[in-house]
């Protein structure tokens, strides 16, 4: 019986040993797949924009002189500090960071919707992060879940990357990490929209979410540490947007809450720029919150324009572009 | 715990080592511990619960043979108020506050309050029909008592069956937690086969067609007719793929253990009637309602009413036409406490009613179209109708509200329903997932159904155990990327555990 016993554990052993080698290689293929519109941050980059997609659809980096956008949709604080850590390391020439400093930045929406996925396992410490929420155990477990079968469900992506001239066209549309977005805001049913998105952001969650202060200042601390800028930036939301925000959240406390902590270091700038392309309604907006390619363009140039008054942008830098 | 969370995987691999490892006396109560842990993980402020009234039922029931049939009686009575009690208070309370509260000094709002901040406990439909199903057996002489309480105990919350059943007898069960068996391999490889068949029904297919479905029952008044009947159907599959899904594999995980569970679905939708379909669907639960509830009604209406014709018909089918719609409303309620699980229930009983009285008139009219009830036809009309009729229903059951239902019925009756120029059609609805994820979801189904059809006529697993291990295991390996790649890996939840 004994025999018996070590017979078919010897054998379902063999029978998942390759099974696992395999979901390790398929997950590896997958995650080269995921990063297929993303290029690494180009060498001699000294601005890096960070964030959500506020910053990702927001800011053209072509017009900060040699800046990469390294921000992507639904990053809090915690993915922007791991990315910084990833990027200091490499880049040697980096002189200033950009940070969005919206309505739900330090929101606890986004702190419980710390995911562990491919795209942010590649910068993110998921065990440093699992050990500081005493969850040490649930981050090694999903993070051995997205190595052994990281391309579960996900045969939409092998299918497209496998046949011919299906992958190529994401590359050609990102550049610098710039996704351009277009589309207008000004469809039926605005205000519903812009209601239902701040509601899903601010409302019944801790708005100041003491995760996000501690990532939030670990950022301010490294870019100290490493002698870099950082511009925090309040960027426009429709007024559908602000409305119902104005009614979940005392507004002017919040950003008086996020400059006392900014006041405690030397090179922290913060640009309120929320207000900007609000008329024509929704011209330049795709959705209640993010501008669309027009508005990108603009704001990107009264963002330059800011840094350059503050005296951050060196005018010959912008030649060079 | 989901069965297919990856913390229960290891867990269940762990728990699987351990029990082999150990000698036989011992495995029935690491089982056990197994299984209160896992009940407690859910919720450890039941355990207590499910143990005291796991030990009344001990009591009660070792107390019956040696008690006067009056006794026994009022041992039983007592029984059942207990477990019935605890299922009502957990589960029906909130629904009867919210009917009859208007009536209590405070508008029902402190019961209200008070029941609300509860949990229910995991498993509790399940598990106290299991102890109803115990209590009566003994009452009846089915079984002998059982002598130890630890053993009682792991048949109730036994865990591969404690989340949404099968809803395993005494009399099935607890021999088998007696008789010591040993390690067999081949209950092994037939546990594993019937774990990852259920899976792939679990993940490639539910909650493939879930994608589809919840969008028409969450606002069914934005779709044409068409799309909501395409909905019902779809959703057929989706509950049908994701509860066989699970009983195979809870049953599969009993296999791993060494223990035979009862059989919950017998390819329902190949069934020629009503009645038919529920000798195929949830079996566990249905033979239960025969036993326990549609049996004894009739018998107490064939007892009061021995000779009597009411309105021309005989009392048979008196007793019949009553007894199925009272046991299918309370099927209905058991699955929840709202107006659509009665509905839904009371729906099935006029089925099955209607069934009875019709079969001659049925039977003469085939006769008189000379179609002869063996022939393939007439097989294939009797499926297609009774599916028809089967998915139909399940709009009640699935509807979140019965004003949902409602309208989902009159836009399938009224003509402006399939023709409304401002809600979405067919073409809208399934081109919403995407092309890809429509045709993957309907080749899925294709394969549940090929496999389902060739199951009837032979034993598929056998028949891939006896191929050479090299074929065998080239065809696992593709089964299982198969699911990994086609599977949904977002929902967790199975829909019966939620009953």
């Amino acid at each position: 019986m004994k025999r018996e016993k070590i017979r078919v554990l010897a054998m379902l052993a063999a029978f998942l040993l390759p099974l696992l080698a395999l979901g390790v290689v398929l997950s590896r293929i997958h995650d080269r797949m995921a990063f297929v519109g993303r290029p690494p941050i180009p060498a001699g980059t000294r601005i890096l924009i960070l964030g959500d997609s506020h910053a990702t659809d927001s800011l053209d980096p072509q017009r900060f002189g040699q800046a990469c956008n390294f921000g992507s949709d639904g990053e809090s604080y915690i993915h922007n500090y791991y990315k910084l850590r990833y990027a200091v390391r490499r880049l040697p020439s980096l002189r200033m960071i950009i940070l969005p400093a919206d309505l739900h930045s330090f929101s606890a929406f986004r702190s419980n919707r710390m995911l562990v996925t491919s795209e942010w396992a590649r910068y993110v410490d998921y065990l440093e992060i699992g050990r500081l929420r005493g969850k040490w155990l649930h981050y090694a477990r999903e993070l051995l879940a997205l190595r052994l079968f990281g391309f579960r469900g996900e045969y939409q992506r092998f299918l497209s990357c496998w046949l011919p001239g299906r992958c190529e066209p994401e590359v050609a549309r990102i550049d610098r990490g710039f996704t351009p977005r277009p589309g207008f805001f000004i469809k039926k049913g605005r205000m519903e929209r812009g209601r239902t998105r701040a509601r899903r952001q601010l409302e019944g969650v801790d708005l100041f979410s003491p995760d996000m202060v501690l990532y939030f200042k670990s950022i301010l601390d490294l870019a100290q540490r490493r002698g870099l800028t950082v511009i925090l930036i309040r960027f426009p939301v429709t007024s559908e947007y602000l409305r119902v925000a104005e009614r979940l959240m005392p507004i002017e406390d919040y950003y008086a809450r996020i400059r006392a902590i900014a006041a405690a270091y030397p090179r922290v700038h913060l640009l309120e720029r929320h207000g900007v392309l609000q008329a024509p309604a929704g011209r330049y907006f795709r959705d209640a919150q993010h501008l669309n390619l027009d508005g990108a363009a603009i704001f990107s140039d009264l963002i330059r324009a800011d840094l350059e008054k503050l005296g951050l942008i060196e005018p010959e830098v912008q030649n060079q572009q | 715990m989901s069965f297919l969370s990856l913390d229960f995987l290891l867990a269940a691999a762990l728990a699987l080592l351990v029990f082999y490892a150990l000698p036989l006396a011992w495995r029935p109560g690491f089982l056990l511990a197994a299984s209160l842990a896992f009940f407690a993980l859910a919720g450890p402020v039941y355990l207590p619960l499910v143990i005291l009234l796991t030990w009344a039922d001990f009591l009660l029931a070792g107390r019956m043979p040696a008690s006067r049939p009056s006794g026994r009686k009022r041992l039983l009575w007592l029984g059942l108020l207990l477990n019935v009690g605890v299922l009502g208070f957990f589960k029906y309370t909130l629904w009867l506050n919210s009917l009859l509260g208007a009536f209590l000094p405070d508008g029902g709002r402190g019961l209200a309050a008070f029941r609300g901040g509860l949990l229910l406990p995991l498993g509790l439909s399940y598990f106290i029909f299991k102890k109803i199903s115990y209590l009566l057996d003994a009452y009846w002489g089915r079984l002998q008592p059982e002598k130890r309480f630890s053993r009682l105990l792991l048949f109730v919350v036994f865990f591969p069956e404690i989340t949404a059943g099968p809803i395993d007898r005494a009399g099935r069960l607890l021999p088998q937690f007696e008789g010591n068996r040993d390690f067999v391999a081949a209950d092994i490889s037939a546990g594993l086969h019937q774990v990852l068949w259920g899976m792939f029904k679990k993940l490639v297919i539910a909650d493939r067609l879930a994608a589809l479905v919840d969008p028409v029952f969450q606002s069914p008044g934005q779709f044409q007719a068409q799309a909501i009947l395409a909905a019902a159907l779809f959703y057929s599959l989706q509950i049908y793929a994701d509860f066989s899904g699970y009983s195979d594999m809870a049953i599969g995980l009993g296999r791993l253990f060494g223990y035979r569970l009862q059989m919950n679905f017998d390819r329902p939708y190949f069934a020629l009637s009503i009645g038919d379909f529920w000798r195929r669907w949830h079996i566990s639960l249905s033979q239960w309602l025969r036993d326990y509830l549609f049996l004894p009604l009739s018998f107490a209406f064939l007892r009061r009413f021995p000779q009597a014709s009411l309105l021309g018909r005989k009392t048979e089918a008196q007793a019949y036409a009553l007894a199925s719609l009272v046991t299918m409303a309370l099927c209905g309620l058991w699955h929840g406490a709202s107006w659509t699980f009665l509905l839904w229930g009371l729906l099935h009983g006029v089925y099955l009613a209607a069934g009875f009285f019709s079969r001659r008139a049925r039977r003469r009219v085939k006769k008189r179209l000379g179609i002869a009830g063996h022939s393939a036809w007439n097989r294939s009309w009797q499926q297609l109708s009774t599916f028809l009729l089967v998915s139909l229903a399940w709009i009640l059951f699935r509807s979140e509200s019965l004003s949902g239902a409602l309208d989902m019925f009159a836009r399938l009756l009224s003509p402006a329903g399939w023709f409304s120029g401002r809600a979405r059609g067919l073409a809208e609805w399934s081109g919403a997932a995407g092309q890809a994820e429509f045709a993957v979801a309907l080749a899925a189904v294709g394969a549940l159904f090929l496999v389902e059809t060739l199951q009837g006529r032979w034993r598929i697993g056998r028949a891939l155990r006896s191929l050479q291990w090299p074929l065998r295991w080239a065809a696992y390996y593709l089964f299982i990327l198969a699911v990994l790649f086609f599977g949904v890996f977002s929902k967790a939840e199975f829909v019966y555990q939620g009953f």
